[in-house]
């Protein structure tokens, strides 16, 4: 790759500045958790020199080195912000007069969906497109909803949408819909038909998930940076997370606003063209895309094995590979996406990314992969691995301090000594070390409020000094009562997927429904028993140590009424009216996300006046679903003898028992027969059964 | 209803050979004169055409040129119910009315009926919706080097009891 701009500006070489940051991180890291062990072997109570102890400082080793990372990579994008401007971040290209002349090229936008809400997926996607418009270069841009719904009413509600979608905006040549009958390799298989179909007709991607809202001007100033820079395969945009009113969405929120920037920034501090991508809102050179990213199936049966649920980080390491840069456009605006309403809905969600990040354990040793993809993985591995070793720390400190409370001290051991061996705790210097992990936990927080504090239009926007401090510390306890919660699953999952244990796809949940008590009791209900349990046994034997355990302790017997109540659109919007954990999306939405609350809203009513019918019904009934339902359909299909005689059956069923009587199996079969469809709309319509008439929503004799 | 796209022709234009002097009421949903069937069949056609997306007094017009079709229509006399031959005719007035390939050539009814009620609604979507072409653009080979762990992983990892990391070979 050349060190040039595709204009031949030169350009600036960031793979020397990149190693040296790294070395420096990863020194900074190294030598505090030296530090903090020589700190923790003064502490135990046989300083290190017991089994147990060994355990417990490896295990506090690695840990703290995980934290301090997090800890360092927020300084350095504190540092970043402060400094006001980076030379190494890839819209620094846009300070220069002759970016804005660069011409755009043909670009896919990119959304697969599985089962999603529909009206929620076509509401982001016309506010994109609308968005666009507004930039006058819509024209370069094609719309493709590629479709893994198995669901047969959602099938048929995404034809309708995307039908109302084309005429309401009198498109028919930008927008398209294409729906898989075989999910092969999902997500992935999903977009790598996409590629093989039409690909070639693209130079870029910009692939969106179901909750994804871009503005037209960031897509466009995607697609210029990509132009410009003719090295990168891809740029992720940081998105924030907006939209949700549950508390617990809100405070997700309000931490990813402050905090998340902060992160980011550092995180392309020290990786730089060697980014990460998060597999949504990012935009990506098809060619070799095409050319070097197409994954297989790891091979092997098991959670460890099959299809690679976190593609995204592998695509990243793949183009990388091939000598493709990978960027992080950190403060790139006008790039959203929705968090999990609740905490039980984000557990089931790392259930996957869990599985997805242990699986990169295999790719470790990759041919051809820079270090610090390598490491990446690994880092994707903590980020799950780390609950597992966590829970293992606090379990033998428990033991360890079962077994020297229990076993006399040796004052004289075997080996020859002039002087007894004194045990010595120091509560003192253990609340010291104590400290100083929490202030790695939490000084990137306060660094986040003050990034945000120092910026006049920023504070006001995320409701003034008050509205922020008070925030903080709220988000702060609520985020500590979690961190048990969240151990002891990804724990679970993490033990599950290493003895293989496969996670489902269900689709993630994107509805403020809350969590009832019941459901909360069924999945907390272990880890509060668990809580109880180790409470009364470390009083028992040890009350000193509860004082200790207490935060771990109240987290999790805490955990089935904050699941509940944090999971209230109501107790949310009580926040939002009291000041809480405002954002800025909150205080000045941006108009994306206005169109998109609007369209919904619209849709809705709409939904509601067009008939009674929904999904399978409507594809029946309506005859304009109907009509387009069929020449949506594969012509010349023909039907071996059995399988007609089996659609015939069924149709009859169908229309003398209603739709309801269906399995969604039966109603893809018969959704799949343009035969069957073309049958059951003239039947119903023609029917003089009263009963028929009932089950299909229409009017009857009577 | 958004009708940018619905050919002038079929609205507010009678459908050709259409017969209007057949004394048929409009509506006949509520006339208490006339029969069960035939006021069903008036019922269920105006709630196709409003599903369809006429309009109230569009929707009564066209019910009322379909019922003096069937009433023309010596068919119901004979014994066939009033509400098949209603929907029967209502097919042949989409048909006639868009112009469609009429059923026989190279197609039947009800997939000329399909087309017709498509290319009424939207006539551009009816050109392009089925079924979506690209270029075929086969990916690659997979690189399965890409993909297995290289010949020598490290010594500690390889000795882990998981399964999950096992070496393979290229």
């Amino acid at each position: 790759m050349g060190a040039r701009f595709a204009d031949g500006q030169p350009l600036q070489s960031w793979a020397g500045p990149a190693t040296r940051r790294r070395a420096t991180l990863f020194a900074l890291t190294a030598v505090q958790s030296y530090i903090a062990c020589h700190f923790l072997l003064k502490i135990l109570p046989d300083r290190g020199e017991s089994g147990i102890e060994i355990a417990v400082t490896i295990l506090f080793a690695i840990l703290f080195g995980w934290i301090s990372l997090g800890f360092w990579t927020a300084v350095a994008g504190f540092w970043v912000g402060l400094r006001g401007s980076d030379r190494f971040k890839i819209t620094y290209l846009e300070d220069d007069p002759r970016h804005r002349g660069v011409p755009l090229a043909r670009t896919a936008v990119v959304m697969p969906v599985c089962n999603e809400d529909t009206t929620r997926v076509f509401a982001g996607l016309r506010a994109i497109y609308r968005s666009l418009q507004a930039t006058g270069e819509a024209g370069y841009f094609d719309f493709f909803i590629l479709s893994d719904s198995s669901d047969p009413d959602v099938w048929v509600e995404e034809e309708r949408a995307w039908a109302q979608w084309c005429r309401d905006e009198g498109d028919h040549e930008h927008i398209h819909y294409r729906r898989r009958r075989t999910n092969i390799k999902r997500k992935t298989g999903n977009i790598a038909d996409f590629c093989r179909r039409w690909g070639s007709d693209y130079r870029y991607m910009i692939v969106l998930d179901a909750d994804s809202v871009m503005s037209g001007n960031s897509m466009v100033r995607l697609v210029r940076l990509m132009e410009r820079r003719r090295q990168v395969g891809i740029i992720q945009t940081a998105p924030l997370t907006v939209g949700r009113d549950s508390l617990y969405a809100r405070i997700q929120q309000f931490s990813n606003q402050v905090y998340g920037p902060l992160f980011a920034a550092g995180l392309n501090f020290w990786q730089m063209g060697d980014g990460y991508y998060w597999g949504h809102n990012a935009i990506i050179r098809l060619a070799p895309f095409i050319e070097h990213c197409a994954l297989e199936r790891l091979p092997g049966k098991g959670a460890m094995g099959g299809e690679i649920l976190s593609h995204d980080f592998v695509e990243a390491a793949f183009m990388r590979r091939a000598g493709w840069e990978v960027w992080l456009a950190y403060d790139m605006d006008g790039s959203y996406e929705e968090t999990p309403p609740t905490l039980l809905d984000e557990l089931k969600r790392d259930r996957r990314w869990s599985q997805g990040n242990l699986q990169h354990l295999r790719l470790l040793h990759t041919w051809g992969l820079r270090l610090i993809h390598r490491v990446m993985f690994l880092y994707g591995v903590m980020a799950y691995g780390s609950s597992l070793l966590w829970l293992a720390l606090l379990a033998l400190s428990t033991v360890a301090v079962f077994v020297s409370v229990n076993q006399p001290p040796v004052y004289f051991p075997d080996t020859p000594s002039l002087f007894p061996v004194w045990r010595v705790w120091r509560p003192e210097w253990a609340l010291s070390l104590l400290g100083s992990t929490a202030v790695l936990l939490f000084l990137p927080k306060i660094l986040g409020i003050l990034a945000v504090a120092f910026d006049r239009r920023r504070r006001a926007l995320f409701g003034g000094i008050r509205g922020l401090s008070l925030s903080l510390i709220l988000e702060t306890l609520f985020s500590a009562l979690l961190a048990p919660v969240r151990m002891l699953f990804h724990s679970k999952y993490v033990a599950l997927t290493l003895f293989g244990h496969q996670a489902g796809w269900g689709t993630q949940s994107r509805a403020d429904t809350g969590t009832r008590w019941s459901e909360a009791l069924y999945h907390h209900g272990p880890g509060t028993l668990l809580a109880v349990l180790w409470a009364g046994v470390v009083l028992w034997y040890v009350p000193q140590y509860l004082l200790w355990l207490s935060p771990i302790i109240a987290g999790l017997t805490l955990a089935i009424p904050l699941s509940v109540y944090s999971s209230r659109v109501g107790l949310g919007r009580a926040a939002r009216r009291a000041g809480l954990f405002l954002i800025p999306a909150e205080t000045a939405p941006p108009a994306e996300w206005s169109w998109v609350a609007d369209i919904v809203g619209t849709e809705g009513v709409q939904g509601r006046q067009e008939g009674p019918w929904h999904g399978f019904a409507l594809a029946v009934v309506d005859p304009r679903v109907n009509a387009l339902h069929l020449a949506m359909l594969p012509s010349g299909i023909s039907r071996p003898p059995r399988t007609a005689r089996r659609l015939e059956s069924l149709r009859h069923r169908a229309l003398l028992q209603g739709p309801d009587i269906l399995s969604p199996h039966e109603k893809r079969s018969l959704l799949y027969d343009p035969e069957s469809i073309a049958w059951l709309h003239s039947r119903v319509w023609e029917s003089q059964d009263d009963q028929v008439a009932q089950y299909w929503d229409l009017p009857t004799a009577a | 209803m958004n009708h940018s796209d619905t050919p002038s022709s079929l609205v507010g234009a009678p459908p050709r050979g259409e017969a209007h002097h057949l004394p048929v009421p409009r509506d006949l949903s509520f006339d208490p004169q006339a029969s069960a069937q035939w006021r069903l069949a008036a019922r269920r056609l105006h709630t196709y055409l409003l599903s369809f997306g006429y309009g109230q007094e569009r929707s009564a017009e066209i019910v009322a040129q379909i019922l003096a079709r069937v009433a023309a229509d010596p068919g119901w006399a004979s014994g066939r119910r009033i509400v098949a031959l209603a929907m029967d005719a209502l097919q042949g007035w989409f048909i006639e009315a868009a112009g469609s390939a009429p059923a026989g050539q190279g197609q039947s009814r009800s997939a000329a009926f399909a087309q017709a009620r498509l290319l009424t609604v939207s006539p551009s979507l009816a050109m392009t919706a089925p079924p979506l072409k690209g270029r075929w653009q086969s990916f690659p080979p997979v690189r399965r080097r890409g993909m297995v762990a290289a010949k020598r992983p490290a010594k500690a990892l390889a000795r882990l009891p998981w399964r999950v990391i096992r070496r393979h070979g290229r």
